[in-house]
């Protein structure tokens, strides 16, 4: 492996993958590494954000690239691999959500924030505006916000969006533009505090 | 429409001529190009968003997660140690210390249980109740099966011997046996891995697997019991010495000698270290008839269909019913059924905290049943255990559990006896008050195998 397999498209890489595991070659290992790698941020960027918890994320993650292993070792066909992946990982934070009823509903947001230490900055001030972007988000309705990260975060086209969310692409861009409108209207007011961290 | 136009900008859905023009205004016009900023804020926050979560991802530990669970590793083993060739004069009770170790105690120091998986702990759920019904279902076959066993009918208890038998042997991986020359009986100590010959007197000798279990013990048994009965004699063997031999081992209460299906008949055991040894060659063969033919321990199962008809007395509520159906016995111990009957009883009605019982009132009922079956060997009796799923012409939908025993008359013809529990499980409703299935009695039937 590989510069060339890293330019190769997914389909390729799990067919050679698949290729790979009946010879019991350890370059499976290698492919699949090449495949986690390149799905692996979006999938834990959209998850963290519709979940907003770093434990949980972990274990959604791993448990989509373990489904997506295991497919591929059955030598199942996988049309869309990126498809598939978010899809899987979108599948698994609904079902949590859904175990889980646990909803956070906030129609105007008067931040009173809890400093968490989950980002990893030093920074105090830093990790507290990174709290306010996440509490933004979940005051936005599921699917203005899911919309949203998929389109800022996953950074997929609105075809993409509006095929694994089950509407239209145009519909997708419009829940974007109006999510981004209510989140530009709670985020003004730490405007400065804002650029000052982007300038850091 | 500004902000439209911003936000494409922003999306990067604006053609250069386009962003061109949008810039100029931002640079120009105070309005536009507070909204620029505004959503500019928007933009900044989610990428320090994004780099502040990559940064803390963790993202190789996880893969490492995802590698070993997708490749578990293998269970670790432990090797039972290669037992070297043992003196079959050694001394049985072995030396104590441990530098001076003997195979025996080797084999047995090897824990085969070290390995069992954690059983996860399974979640409470409603379905506890039916788990209760199942438990005593499990606790009621034990009891006929115990029953069966101490009442010495016994192939239940003869195998259950058997197997506790085996599984000592493969564990240790080693066994005692007798050993018998020429008229003379010695009692010695072999330690052989998973196998030894076994010459017998009757002819059936050959390798017996140990790790085979049950059945491959009971193999040169059955063999025994249907062939004509062999003698190997060595040659050279004076008759005399012979026939002390034989007495020998009809006197001698070895465990192999009591394994004899045949009550009385003892058989007596050669066991050869070398299955390869010239002496297996110098061997000649007596046949004596055997005086008496002796059944084979088990009967073929053969699927087939029975008719059936039941009567039952209900202690609760007070009254009778009766069904005829048919049962179809998919295997030796699994049975399906279909009933159709009536129950002439005095229904419960419940309504709040009063429970009333009405005139005695007819009521027909289709009820599906499955059986396990327990037959007792050799015998005609059979234990069964049974669940009913039904509905009565009334609406409520009941089930119930039973238990009974039946007795073959004929090969054609069975009569049982049964007790069962009814609860129901859909109440049907007469104006606002719950009608109530649920009954407790007892019953005898005829079935006719066709």
């Amino acid at each position: 492996m590989t510069n060339s397999s890293i330019k190769i498209s997914d389909e390729l890489l799990v067919s050679q993958m698949q290729a790979a595991l009946q010879c019991e070659s350890s370059e499976a290992n290698t492919l699949f590494t090449v495949l986690y790698k390149r799905h692996e941020q979006r999938v834990r960027l959209y998850c963290y954000r519709m979940l907003s918890d770093g434990d949980l994320t972990r274990d959604i993650v791993q448990e989509t690239f373990v489904r997506l292993y295991n497919t591929i070792a059955e030598g199942k066909a996988i049309q869309n691999v990126s498809g598939y992946i978010i899809r899987t990982a979108r599948n698994l934070c609904f079902n949590h959500k859904r175990d889980s009823k646990h909803t956070v509903c906030v129609n105007e947001v008067e931040i009173a924030l809890p400093v968490k230490s989950g980002f990893g900055h030093a920074d105090h001030e830093q990790n507290e505006l990174l709290e306010i972007i996440g509490i933004a988000l979940d005051c936005l309705d599921d699917e203005y916000k899911e919309a949203f990260v998929l389109r800022y975060y996953s950074e997929m086209s609105y075809e993409e969006i509006g095929e694994l969310t089950g509407t239209t692409a145009n519909n997708a861009a419009s829940r974007v533009f109006r999510a981004k409108e209510k989140l530009k209207n709670i985020l003004s007011r730490y405007r400065i505090d804002i650029e000052r961290m982007t300038d850091t | 429409m500004l902000a439209q136009l911003i936000h494409s900008f922003f999306d990067g859905t604006l053609s250069d001529a386009q962003s061109t023009a949008l810039l100029q205004q931002v640079r120009g016009e105070r309005e536009v190009s507070e909204e620029f900023q505004r959503q500019q804020t928007v933009h900044n926050a989610i990428e320090a968003d994004k780099a502040g979560l990559i940064a803390n991802s963790r993202a190789e530990d996880d893969l490492e997660a995802i590698f070993a669970k997708v490749q578990p590793q293998k269970k670790a083993t432990i090797p039972l140690p290669i037992l070297p060739f043992a003196d079959a004069h050694a001394p049985e009770t072995a030396l104590p210390t441990a530098s001076n170790e003997t195979p025996r105690q080797a084999g047995f120091s090897v824990n085969l249980a070290a390995d069992k998986p954690a059983i996860p702990q399974r979640k409470s759920r409603r379905i506890m109740p039916f788990i209760g019904r199942v438990a005593l279902q499990a606790i009621s076959f034990c009891v006929v099966g115990a029953v069966a066993a101490t009442f010495g009918v016994a192939p239940l208890g003869k195998q259950s011997f058997r197997v506790g038998t085996n599984e000592t042997l493969s564990q240790s991986h080693t066994h005692s046996s007798t050993f018998i020359d020429a008229g003379t009986t010695t009692k010695e100590i072999t330690r052989q891995q998973d196998h030894f010959r076994a010459t017998s007197g009757n002819g059936a000798n050959g390798e017996v697997n140990l790790s085979s279990g049950m059945f491959g013990a009971m193999q040169p048994l059955i063999a025994f019991s249907q062939q004509e009965t062999d003698i190997v004699i060595p040659i050279g063997v004076e008759k005399n010495e012979r026939t002390i031999a034989t007495e020998v081992v009809s006197g001698y209460d070895g465990e192999l000698v009591q394994d004899c299906p045949i009550k009385g008949a003892k058989r007596p055991s050669w066991f050869l270290d070398e299955p390869t040894q010239s002496y297996a060659t110098q061997l000649e063969v007596t046949k004596i008839p055997r005086t008496k033919a002796v059944k084979p321990l088990k009967q073929a199962f053969e699927q087939s269909l029975a008719l059936t008809a039941r009567v039952s007395r209900n202690i609760f509520p007070n009254g009778f019913a009766g069904s005829v159906g048919a049962v179809f016995s998919v295997s030796e111990r699994d049975a399906v059924g279909l009933e159709i009957g009536g129950a002439f009883e005095r229904p419960g009605f419940k309504s709040g905290n009063q429970e009333r019982v009405e005139v005695l009132t007819p009521a027909g009922f289709v009820a599906g049943m499955y059986r396990f079956m327990m037959p007792v060997e050799n015998t005609r009796f059979a234990g069964f255990s049974q669940i009913r799923f039904g509905v009565e012409t009334t609406g409520a939908v009941f089930a119930g559990i039973g238990l009974g025993v039946q007795y073959g008359l004929t090969d054609k013809i069975t009569v049982f006896a049964s007790t069962e529990a009814s609860r129901t499980l859909i109440p049907a409703f007469s104006g606002d008050s719950p009608f109530n299935a649920a009954h407790d009695g007892v019953s005898l039937g005829v079935a006719i195998k066709l």
